[in-house]
């Protein structure tokens, strides 16, 4: 967490994992046109750096779309979302690589403006074979660079959250649209069953990992919790939620972090105010709840975050009845303090 | 499984940090082996791709983008 707005809040996470990036997609493009060079001497090198440029790209989305799901389906994959939007930066200057050079070489010869001359030179959009797919990647690298763009935290503090994540959402739209591009371009003209499988396996893969999420985050939504006087919900056994850590309920349509930390249990939302993080994922690391996906914090009894950040998430008020914990199913606005309720005879430990 | 690690973190629980390890090595493999294959096969299809193999752009077809529109040296300035 940081209170101060910084280009990029340089770590040693963070280097290293620029590091990497920076090594694979050089390793990748390096072996791609020293290959290419050797073995097919004919092409030019404008042609090799937009084929090893736009490849990488797409593999690299395929990267970046497959970080969330596995690690809602693994936390031990969380260090790769960290700094996933390194990753999303990436992908983009590869695509801009790829498309510039293909400009450059398929429409600055003409006499047309390229960018008119590739926005109109092919309109065969009724022809599967002859579709005009280079405008699928245009508007996909469109999309890129609008998140490229505002991946910072200064544009998700003033676009707020919800435009954000709305914003950003549109990698699906950028991923079908390069799916269309592969598929429309250079697939068409493919007689070897390889890239068509390796497409579709990428497919098959980012799409199988999102489900396998989804059907995980829908057990949670579809359970069922009894009610009893006051509204107040069962909610589950105080033992089965590991110290300083939280159980995961689903209360009136919403989800619900409940925390257990010092002998204590409290309740907040489970959508952390940065990018709708987990929190229940989290964990209690100096006393401050700690959503898994970027470390923002908020006091358990409070949903704050301590001083000087001023994010708020809902509190619910909570009972422990005979080992169990009984939650109000009624959210508190952000940032509303509840006592935390005290688990009978249990060993505070610090 | 009750591991946990933030970017900020000085350092990552060894149970974290063998997974990323071996996600990162398979990561480069998998680079390796991605840019080899395209590469044959991106660059062997090359030739016959768009459907316009030319003799003057063997290399990628892409000939047919580029004559389309006509070239600034296909007329002079003016002509009618």
């Amino acid at each position: 967490m940081s209170h101060q707005y910084q280009a990029i809040g340089w770590n040693r996470q963070k280097r290293v994992y620029d590091l990497v990036v920076l090594a694979g997609v050089m390793l990748y493009i390096a072996l791609f046109i020293g290959l290419g060079a050797l073995l097919f001497p004919y092409a030019t090198a404008e042609t090799l750096i937009i084929r090893a440029a736009g490849s990488a790209a797409f593999l690299l989305l395929h990267v970046v779309l497959c970080i969330g799901p596995l690690c809602r389906l693994d936390s031990r994959f969380l260090p790769l979302l960290y700094n996933r939007r390194h990753l999303g930066v990436v992908t983009f200057l590869l695509g801009a690589v790829h498309g510039i050079f293909a400009i450059i070489q398929f429409h600055s010869l003409g006499d047309k403006n390229p960018l008119v001359s590739l926005l109109t030179s092919n309109q065969n959009f009724g022809s599967l074979p002859d579709f005009p797919f280079q405008q699928l990647g245009f508007l996909a690298l469109v999309i890129l660079f609008l998140m490229a763009a505002t991946s910072h935290d200064f544009w998700l503090r003033n676009l707020t959250p919800p435009i954000w994540k709305t914003l950003h959402m549109l990698v699906y739209v950028a991923y079908a649209l390069l799916i269309g591009h592969v598929t429309l371009g250079l697939l068409q003209s493919e007689t070897s069953p390889v890239l068509v499988l390796a497409t579709g396996g990428g497919l098959v893969t980012v799409l199988s990992l999102h489900l396998a999420a989804g059907s995980r985050e829908r057990v949670v939504d579809l359970e069922k919790l009894t009610s009893v006087g006051k509204g107040f919900v069962d909610a589950g056994s105080v033992e089965s939620i590991p110290e300083k850590c939280a159980a995961v309920v689903s209360v009136s349509g919403e989800r619900v972090a409940i925390f257990k930390f010092d002998g204590k249990i409290s309740a907040i939302s489970n959508v952390c105010r940065h990018q709708n993080g987990p929190l229940g994922e989290g964990k209690i690391i100096d006393g401050c709840v700690t959503c898994p996906w970027h470390g923002y914090q908020y006091l358990p009894e409070t949903g704050a975050s301590p001083p000087p950040f001023t994010e708020k998430v809902s509190t619910f008020h909570t009972q422990i009845v005979n080992g169990r914990v009984w939650i109000d199913p009624k959210p508190n606005p952000p940032g509303t303090r509840v006592e935390p309720s005290r688990i009978p005879d249990a060993g505070v430990r610090v | 499984m009750n591991e946990f690690y933030v970017g900020y973190l000085p350092k990552a629980p060894i149970g974290i940090a063998r997974r990323i390890r071996a996600v990162v090595v398979l990561l480069f493999i998998f680079a390796a082996i991605a840019a080899t294959a395209v590469a044959i096969v991106v660059c062997r299809a090359g030739p016959a791709a768009r459907r316009c193999k030319s003799s003057t752009q063997p290399d990628g077809g892409e000939g047919l983008a580029m004559t389309q529109g006509l070239s600034p040296q296909g007329r002079s300035e003016g002509s009618v």
